[in-house]
């Protein structure tokens, strides 16, 4: 499907662009993509990078966080399904330092949720998160998702939260 | 985003890769005859290969296309012009999925999309990476004129040659 283009107060939700290389290769290079299974080389981090158009030309996809004061491109979110994935997972990925402790991912994730239910009509959706990753544990709970179970994946234990579903 | 126009020969169309074309290639690249292309890998790993071929049209501009055999309408193969990130060149790549070897598709689709490159892209050369034993694919390299320039080794994909293409015709 196409990606449709989200907006908050103070972000924009949009399909990637090739301008959000540099920004995302310098995430996916570096130590903020440890969570993720980071940090990847440019070659892989380019495979992954290039992963986020055809995502969406087999389903749905994420979005990149940009913005609207600078016009940078600051993260990822929104739902994610690849081959072996149980159900939708919603993801949110801030891609620099500066992007963080300003509730930048809760909105952006709030949005992206909001349109998995409003326009995709889906009524659940699920986070996968390391549990070294307090901050990420931290932000599904204020988006009032709670720990449902654990799972084994490439020999890490990894929290499966579940999100409140669609507001009646 | 950029999506792959249709190209037709004699037996083949090529036309953008789709999510139908899953099942096929998890297939194949599940199979041993991926092992001179990254392979073999699990159907998880496929399919963010196959989100990358798709991505590669966007950030490049062009990209592989999906081989269809016109008379059946079977997903037969991936051929076209590759050039990720770390890529010592931009090249012409060609994999037929398992059971549709042996038919010369390779070379006729090869040959579409290297005549496409030269005329629409206005590339002047072309090289292909060929994994060292891959007899099949020098084979095909061969009937297109190819010589073998030197060996290269990827820091992914490991000891290759690389292959140069005829320049296009004046």
């Amino acid at each position: 499907m196409n990606a449709p283009t989200l907006h908050t107060d103070r972000l924009t939700l949009r399909l990637a662009e090739p301008e959000d290389w540099p920004t995302y290769r310098e995430y996916s290079t570096g130590p903020r993509s440890k969570t993720a299974g980071g940090p990847f080389p440019a070659t892989s981090a380019w495979h992954r990078f290039a992963g986020f158009w055809g995502h969406w030309a087999i389903c749905f996809g994420r979005f990149t966080i940009v913005e609207q004061a600078t016009g940078a491109p600051v993260g990822h979110v929104g739902p994610y399904m690849p081959e072996g994935h149980p159900e939708p997972e919603l993801t949110w990925t801030l891609w620099t330092d500066d992007a963080e402790g300003r509730g930048i991912a809760f909105k952006a994730a709030t949005a992206a949720r909001d349109w998995c239910y409003g326009t995709l009509d889906w009524t659940t959706l699920t986070s996968h998160i390391d549990p070294a990753n307090t901050r990420s544990a931290a932000l599904a709970e204020r988006l009032g998702a709670h720990r449902e179970t654990s799972f084994d994946h490439d020999g890490l234990t990894i929290d499966l939260y579940r999100h409140p579903g669609p507001k009646p | 985003m950029t999506a792959a126009p249709t190209l037709t020969t004699d037996r083949l169309i090529l036309r953008p890769l789709k999510a139908d074309d899953f099942p096929v290639l998890a297939d194949f690249y599940a199979s041993d005859r991926a092992r001179f292309v990254g392979g073999p890998q699990d159907a998880d790993r496929t399919w963010r290969t196959l989100a990358t071929e798709i991505g590669h049209w966007t950030l490049r501009g062009y990209g592989r296309f999906g081989l269809e055999v016109r008379e059946t309408g079977a997903f037969a193969g991936v051929v076209g012009p590759w050039n990720p990130h770390g890529w010592p060149a931009p090249e012409l790549g060609w994999d037929l999925m398992n059971g549709f070897e042996g038919h010369g598709y390779a070379s006729e689709a090869a040959l579409a999309t290297r005549d496409w490159v030269y005329d629409t892209l206005g590339w002047t050369t072309a090289i292909s990476l060929i994994a060292d034993g891959n007899v099949g694919s020098e084979g095909v390299a061969r009937r297109l004129g190819c010589t073998r320039e030197r060996d290269y080794t990827h820091d992914m994909f490991g000891k290759m040659a690389i292959w140069r293409h005829p320049e296009p015709a004046r």
